[in-house]
């Protein structure tokens, strides 16, 4: 095909047709060309068939049953107008990850009374509605789907906290600061001291993971529980937020 | 299995659809990178562990994922199984064909394991009786009514546990689900690699030495690959005796077995067998067998092409013959890796005498082939003609006169309607059987024989009338079926390569005529049939001007459809000693129609989205918990009504494009 089309013009290094003599009728085209020009053969699909209605009205009635159950997490996307297509890995996880909360639309986003009827927004799966075979599983996703994921850490923070609290409470009784120190060190021998260090990084590292559910962030006023006053909350436990 | 960008995406944007966000990004990014540990898709997906596992148990559960554990470090690995995604896309398609074949009860439970993914039968039946509770109680919450008011199914019609097991032991005899074991969550790779591996630590010491050994060692991973893979099937028979042995006694075993016999023909007909006493063992876990559904399609398909080449009727026929073939082939493609590619000359067959006695009742084989009313044909010609079976089978074709389809009305009491099986009368819910209306002409279908069928025995005419329309199908360019014996009244194969060849070539042709038009599509034609040719040959070949030829060849190359080889004469490789030969590559068109098929998916998966966002408004009021199990005629106002109707049916059109495309996917890729 190559050299096919050049040079059979009256001159070489020339264009069929196009020369360089000056045209004063010439009109460039410089309008922008259409975004969506109009389809040179487009046709109308078929009208839908007895078959293929039945057909979409399973499939529409599955994922609406789906959507409804415990493994369905709502979309987090940010900008619904941002283009589709991305590029690369940063680009794609830029467009997820954003706290709902934080992002909140102000004018839509202030929850009324006809919401109670909205279904729930779900950041993960529920997976303690369901029935799993955990032998199924990797080993590593068991505790995950027992709900004890994080238990060990819970416990640990929960003791930690009864143990101020009783210190708390001592202090009211006896202020002096040798009783104090005192039972802090009977605490000590008797709790696990060495678990103590252990405690503190869980609490970290608890805390941050608290950060990306952002259900767990107690604070005296939230909004977004404005109907449910926490009955069926994530699994986690609260306490360890509430102390920071 | 590696699959292009286009499958990626429509992959990620079905799991999106159906599971969520979470799920969906965790799966992309399986998808792209390949088998990674928590550790590094928690650096890829930028998702904190707590979020990943959680996603990855939802993605196990549903058969997405795959995973290993290595064994030496203990970290284990995941992998995105693209095929279970692109599975979500068909489940629509899978619930009818449930439907269709063994009833309503069968299409909820096959929701249900679609919704549940794998599940145990226990968990089956507390699902199901949470929901009978639930439907005493009247709460509305979680029963399974759709709430768009399309199917108002108020009950559950699967009655009681009983039923539940004698469905499912149905469904896994005819393979749409099958049972769950540890080895189907090691991807096919990864099972390749751990038996070789055991193989040759076990038989070789090691390693192997030459080409001797390596072949053995293949055939031996061959060999258990396959035992493994048979470990997977469902053995009804080996499981359900000694099941049985409690509640049923040797009558309704048999009973069972006659009704399973024909009951893969009979349609519908579970009302009439609503528990059977079979009883699974409660910790059998069960999943959708996507590969056994996709060959259930394929023989939709095939039937769908047989109508249309040949008559309603005839393909009828068909279709419950490819049902014969059905229990013999557990999946569409044989994987090099296990199956022995060297096939036996004739795969499995099935005998005209046993698709008389499976066919359902309401199909008049005596019907559908045409024929000319007695004073417009030479009827001893017709006669003659039909002894000898080739030439008759054509001249029925080019008869002028054919009633074809429409004379094959279901309740046609005239031709051999009789029913033979007292189980059998009520199964009109064939899948082509939508509108059986009665023939609009007056019937002249075999007037001339009927006196003697009504005389003679009447099976064997059946069975006669039966084998007319094999005929009339091994003869068809396609080439439906093949006779290879003559045992039972002739046995009959079906081909699948070479007739599914042959519906995508039909499928390009039609889209070469809509995209290049009538000139184009002679010319691929042409390169198909005469191979690579030469721009001159193309002209007098296909009788088009030399500068219409040119630009449409050129056109159809910027398409990729065709192409150029250039054959030089002399070592100069000049323009002008050059030959150009065009050819059209059949493979390379099909891998392009799969793949823009895919794009086109993805764009209708985003373009659904961008919809529902619109009327979002609308869809959110229909979502409420209070009304969402409502006909939303009941509490929408007009306008409101008129906005979600319209919504509707955008949603309807693009799930049934979807729908549609997919059925591409399936012929040029699957089948």
């Amino acid at each position: 095909m190559a050299g096919r089309g050049r040079g059979g013009g009256p001159g070489s290094g020339q264009l069929k047709g196009a020369t360089w003599e000056y045209d004063a009728s010439i009109k460039l085209e410089s309008k922008p060309s259409d975004l969506f020009p109009p389809h040179p053969n487009l046709k109308r699909p078929a009208p839908l068939t007895k078959k293929e209605r039945r057909e979409i009205n399973n499939y529409k009635n599955l994922i609406d049953q789906v959507h409804r159950g415990p493994l369905y997490t709502q979309p987090t996307k940010r900008d619904p107008n941002a283009p589709a297509k991305t590029f690369g890995e940063d680009q794609f996880n830029r467009q997820y990850g954003t706290n709902r909360k934080a992002d909140m639309d102000p004018f839509n986003g202030v929850e009324t009374y006809s919401m109670r009827y909205a279904p729930k927004q779900r950041d993960l799966p529920k997976l303690s509605d369901q029935p799993f075979d955990k032998s199924l599983f990797p080993e590593e996703l068991w505790s995950t789907l027992e709900g004890t994921e994080g238990q060990e850490v819970r416990n640990h923070i929960n003791r930690a906290m009864q143990r101020k609290a009783a210190l708390l409470n001592g202090k009211d009784k006896d202020t002096s600061l040798k009783t104090r120190s005192v039972l802090e060190k009977i605490h000590n021998a008797i709790g696990d001291d060495d678990n103590e260090e252990l405690d503190e990084e869980n609490k970290d590292e608890e805390e941050r993971d608290d950060e990306y559910d952002d259900d767990e962030i107690g604070d005296d006023y939230n909004g977004e529980q404005y109907f449910d006053n926490g009955e069926d909350e994530m699994e986690d436990g609260d306490d360890g937020g509430e102390e920071y | 299995m590696s699959r292009s960008t286009h499958a990626v995406e429509l992959c990620a944007l079905l799991v999106d659809e159906t599971y969520g966000e979470l799920t969906s990004r965790i799966f992309t990014i399986l998808l792209r990178k390949g088998r990674l540990p928590i550790r590094l898709l928690s650096k890829h997906t930028l998702l904190n562990a707590r979020q990943l596992r959680h996603g990855l148990a939802v993605l196990i559960q549903q058969g997405l994922v795959y995973y290993n554990q290595d064994s030496e470090t203990g970290t284990t690995f995941y992998e995105a199984n693209s095929d279970a995604a692109y599975g979500l896309a068909r489940a629509g398609k899978i619930i009818g064909m449930a439907e269709t074949r063994f009833g309503p009860a069968a299409r909820d439970v096959v929701q249900k394991l679609f919704l549940l993914g794998n599940t145990s039968v226990s968990d089956l039946e507390a699902a199901y009786e949470s929901k009978h509770e639930q439907h005493v109680n009247g709460n509305a919450e979680g029963s399974s009514v759709i709430p768009n008011g399309v199917n108002e199914h108020k009950a559950s019609p699967v009655s009681s546990t009983g039923h539940l097991h004698s469905v499912l032991n149905r469904l896994l005899e005819v393979g749409f689900i099958e049972p769950v074991v540890h080895s189907m969550f090691l991807s096919p790779a990864d099972t390749y690699n751990k038996v070789e591996r055991g193989i040759l630590q076990e038989s070789f010491g090691g390693s192997t030495k030459g080409a001797k050994q390596k072949d053995d060692l293949k055939l031996r991973v061959k060999n258990q690959l396959q035992s493994i893979r048979s470990d997977r099937e469902w053995k009804g028979k080996g499981i359900k005796r000694p099941l049985n042995g409690g509640h049923v006694n040797g009558v309704n075993g048999t009973n069972k077995r006659r009704r399973l016999s024909n009951g893969s023909s009979t349609v519908s007909s579970d009302h009439l067998y609503e528990d059977d006493g079979t009883r699974l063992e409660p910790t059998l876990i069960v999943h959708v067998n996507y590969e056994k559904c996709t060959v259930a399609l394929r023989n939709e398909a095939l039937a769908a092409f047989a109508k249309e080449r040949i008559g309603e009727i005839t393909s009828l026929i068909y279709a419950q013959g490819l049902r014969l073939l059905e229990a013999k082939i557990p999946r569409c493609r044989p994987d090099s890796a296990i199956d022995n590619v060297v096939d036996l000359p004739d795969g499995p067959m099935f005998t005209t005498k046993e698709l008389a006695a499976a066919l359902s009742h309401n199909v008049n084989p005596g019907t559908g082939i045409g024929k000319a009313s007695g004073d417009q044909v030479n009827v001893r010609k017709l006669e003659k003609q039909l002894d000898a079976r080739k030439p008759k089978s054509k001249e029925g074709e080019a008869g002028g006169d054919i009633d074809m389809g429409d004379g094959g009305s279901d309740d046609e009491p005239k031709v051999n309607g009789n029913s033979k099986l007292p189980d059998n009368d009520n199964d009109d819910d064939d899948p082509f059987a939508d509108s059986p209306k009665p023939a609009k002409r007056p019937k002249v279908t075999f007037q001339d024989r009927l006196p003697a069928s009504k005389t003679s025995d009447d099976r064997e005419n059946r069975v006669e009338l039966v084998k007319k329309h094999l005929l009339l199908l091994a003869a068809d360019d396609s080439k439906f079926l093949r006779k290879c014996g003559n045992n039972g009244f002739g046995e009959w194969t079906c081909d699948f390569e070479f007739i599914i060849q042959k519906m995508q070539e039909a499928e390009i042709d039609a889209m070469l005529l809509e995209n290049f038009g009538n000139s184009g599509h002679r010319l691929a034609r042409i390169l198909r049939k005469l191979g690579k040719l030469e721009e001159k040959k193309l002209e007098e070949a296909g009788k088009i001007k030399k500068k219409d030829v040119r630009t449409k060849l050129a056109e159809m190359q910027m398409a990729g459809l065709v192409d150029i080889q250039e054959v030089p004469r002399d070592s100069a490789r000049t323009t002008q000693r050059t030959i150009f030969l065009w050819f059209f590559d059949q493979d390379r068109a099909a891998t392009m129609v799969v793949q823009n098929t895919y794009k086109a998916m993805s764009r209708i998966l985003q373009r659904l989205d961008v919809e529902r966002r619109r009327a979002h408004d609308v869809l959110a009021l229909t979502r409420r918990s209070d009304v969402r199990d409502l006909d939303p005629e009941v509490y929408l106002d007009v306008h409101q009504l008129n906005d979600f109707r319209a919504i509707d049916g955008k949603i309807d059109k693009l799930l049934c494009q979807i729908s549609r495309l997919d059925g591409l996917i399936g012929l040029f890729r699957e089948f």
